[in-house]
């Protein structure tokens, strides 16, 4: 397997750093049979215990890159294409976070689409074409995404747009995010 | 890194309307839109939330005017809406429209599409339609599990009993207390674990009770709501802004000896910040308080010593006046600021020494002793917009005060130091 780059061995960091925080070394969720990933370990009662999983071949972003007329930032293709995974929760000093993550092959389509009435939102608003990667807290509609040509962690505003930087690349922002134990569900 | 330099402030003046608060502006809508009697929503925050919300509403047939003195005056049905003939409702990114109408629409009988933007199909809904599950309504997700696009099939819902953790968006337990009340039987909300978000809570059960409908609670973690209840129009209602956004003005005046009036918030408010106005009187200021404005003029202000745990952020504005008051000022039971993100305790009394404060600090308390003159400093933010905005204050003496990082209040109060700019007169 090729060396990983900072990107990916700042994810796999997190990951290992709140696996670590769980009892029972995985993460669990609601059973879906329809939205299988290749990450679920084991399903009991209806729970799903999963743990991220490594892709054994890179998604496919050239369709986006077609759409943006412009290659996709290589931080931004590594970490949709690193684990197979549902949303893993964390912190940073500004509050919580909740990364996005790609769960199964349909989920990536999903994920596509959605990045593609972002592009158009940017078109119209003639601003560069960012990435989101994670959600802000869950009363909030702020997200943060990655500039698709300088690579830095931006906070936006779906509406207004970017708001500040809030890290110089990927790696570094990944880096200080603390994992959040809340589990998804617990009901 | 990013700087903003405020050059000494000879005078404060003027006058500032604090937008509505877009959660409330979306709360009072639906609310309005459910009773029988015409209402007058006052302050109305216009922006993509309250639009999205003003569609769906005039697509469940309700009666909509924009008066030109910018109030929003709204005519429902009385109780429930009913069933339109387009049951597509497309929220955008609208989070604060999309979550009480999806509790509302699982009442009416009829299946529903619910959907919004890129952004909101990325944004999980799950919590608040496990809860509605255990209610007994029928949803599928129609995209990715736990976000919409989803169908609801309503009016299965006759209350009952409902368990939600404490931690999950306070809109989401927001969306049940305003929907049960309309149902036909009582139902009861548990809360599990501790209950994060009370403020905002407090907030939703005022205004049902501002419209007419009562909520019990034991301490946030047990909810009691009466079915078969509708809401009643109260006439007039002003929507208001966030009172702890308000201190750094009101604060600017009592310290200058100015006049400053604000908008958007007046004496029925139960915002927990809205204290504030009580130590700033103890201080010295002169506060006039209406019914949808408050003034605050200043005088010769006075060092206080007050436990201040009920108004934790707001304290962080007198700790700023500390430096502007005759004598030694002791704010206690402040152990909170130690347990935010950023240690407040440490961030406030290493700033206030930047300016020649004495400070003393212990594990809740600080007590501020004010510089003969204030010192010109850099000021760190620490990533904590409160921290920006107190230290603005800084510049009211002969100091030039640099604020490092002002970006930080982008999130809460993007336009603050333009605002603040308005209300200061420098010769």
């Amino acid at each position: 397997m090729s060396e990983l780059t900072e990107t990916q061995i700042a994810l796999d960091n997190f990951v290992t750093r709140a696996l670590s925080q769980r009892d029972l070394g995985c993460f669990t969720q609601s059973h879906d049979p329809e939205w299988l990933s290749p990450c679920e370990q084991k399903v009991e009662n209806g729970t799903s215990f999963w743990k991220p999983q490594r892709q054994t071949e890179n998604l496919d972003f050239s369709g986006l890159a077609n759409a943006v007329e412009s290659p996709i930032h290589v931080d931004i293709q590594e970490y949709y294409s690193f684990f197979w995974s549902g949303t893993l929760l964390g912190k940073t000093s500004e509050g919580p976070l909740s990364l996005i993550q790609v769960w199964n092959t349909e989920d990536f389509t999903r994920l596509l689409e959605n990045l593609i009435g972002h592009l158009f939102n940017k078109i119209r608003s003639k601003s560069p074409f960012t990435v989101f990667i994670a959600n802000t807290e869950e009363d909030s509609e702020l997200f943060l995404s990655v500039d698709n040509e300088t690579g830095v962690v931006l906070l936006e505003d779906p509406s207004s747009g970017p708001i500040r930087e809030v890290a110089a690349n990927l790696h570094s922002f990944l880096d200080r995010i603390e994992p959040d134990t809340r589990e998804a569900e617990i009901y | 890194m990013n700087q903003i330099t405020l050059e000494p402030i000879s005078y404060i003046s003027g006058e500032v309307r604090l937008p509505g608060s877009k959660s409330l502006s979306n709360r009072a809508l639906l609310l309005a839109a459910l009773c029988k009697e015409e209402t007058v929503l006052k302050n109305l925050l216009d922006s993509e939330d309250t639009g999205r919300m003003l569609t769906a509403l005039t697509q469940l047939g309700i009666s909509i005017q924009h008066k030109e003195n910018g109030d929003c005056v709204v005519r429902g049905h009385g109780g429930l809406f009913a069933s339109p003939n387009d049951r597509n409702f497309n929220l955008g990114n609208a989070g604060t429209a999309i979550r009480p109408l999806t509790a509302m629409l699982a009442m009416m009988p009829g299946e529903f599409v619910i959907d919004g933007d890129e952004y909101m199909r990325e944004r999980p809904i799950h919590h608040l339609i496990e809860a509605l599950d255990q209610l007994g309504v029928k949803t599928q997700y129609l995209g990715k599990p736990n976000c919409p696009p989803l169908q609801i099939q309503g009016g299965n819902l006759r209350g009952g009993k409902v368990r939600i953790r404490g931690d999950v968006s306070s809109q989401y337990l927001t969306s049940l207390l305003m929907s049960l009340p309309l149902a036909k039987s009582d139902s009861e909300i548990e809360v599990i674990g501790e209950q994060v978000s009370k403020p905002y809570l407090d907030l939703t059960l005022d205004i049902m009770r501002k419209f007419g409908v009562d909520a019990e609670h034991e301490n946030h973690q047990k909810f009691s709501i009466r079915g078969n209840q509708s809401y009643q129009s109260p006439g007039e209602y002003l929507i208001e802004g966030d009172a702890s956004s308000a201190s750094y003005f009101f604060a600017a005046a009592a310290i200058k000896g100015g006049t400053i009036k604000v908008h958007g918030i007046g004496k029925e408010s139960v915002q927990g910040d809205f204290d504030f106005l009580q130590t700033i009187e103890d201080m010295g200021a002169k506060v006039h308080r209406d019914s949808d404005w408050v003034e605050v003029t200043g005088q010769p202000l006075v060092a206080i010593d007050q436990d201040l745990n009920h108004i934790p952020d707001a304290a962080m504005t007198i700790a700023a006046m500390a430096l502007f008051a005759k004598g030694t000022t002791t704010i206690r039971n402040i152990y909170n600021w130690r347990v935010k993100e950023t240690d407040r305790m440490h961030a406030m009394s290493t700033e206030l020494r930047k300016l020649g404060a004495i400070v003393e600090t212990g594990h809740d308390f600080i007590v501020i002793e004010p510089p003969e003159k204030i010192q010109p400093a850099h000021i760190d933010t620490y990533g904590d917009h409160r921290i920006a905005m107190a230290f603005s204050l800084a510049a009211l003496q002969d100091a030039r005060i640099t604020i490092n990082n002002p970006e930080v209040t982008a999130k809460t109060f993007p336009t603050y130091f333009e605002l603040f700019d308005q209300v200061c007169r420098r010769d």
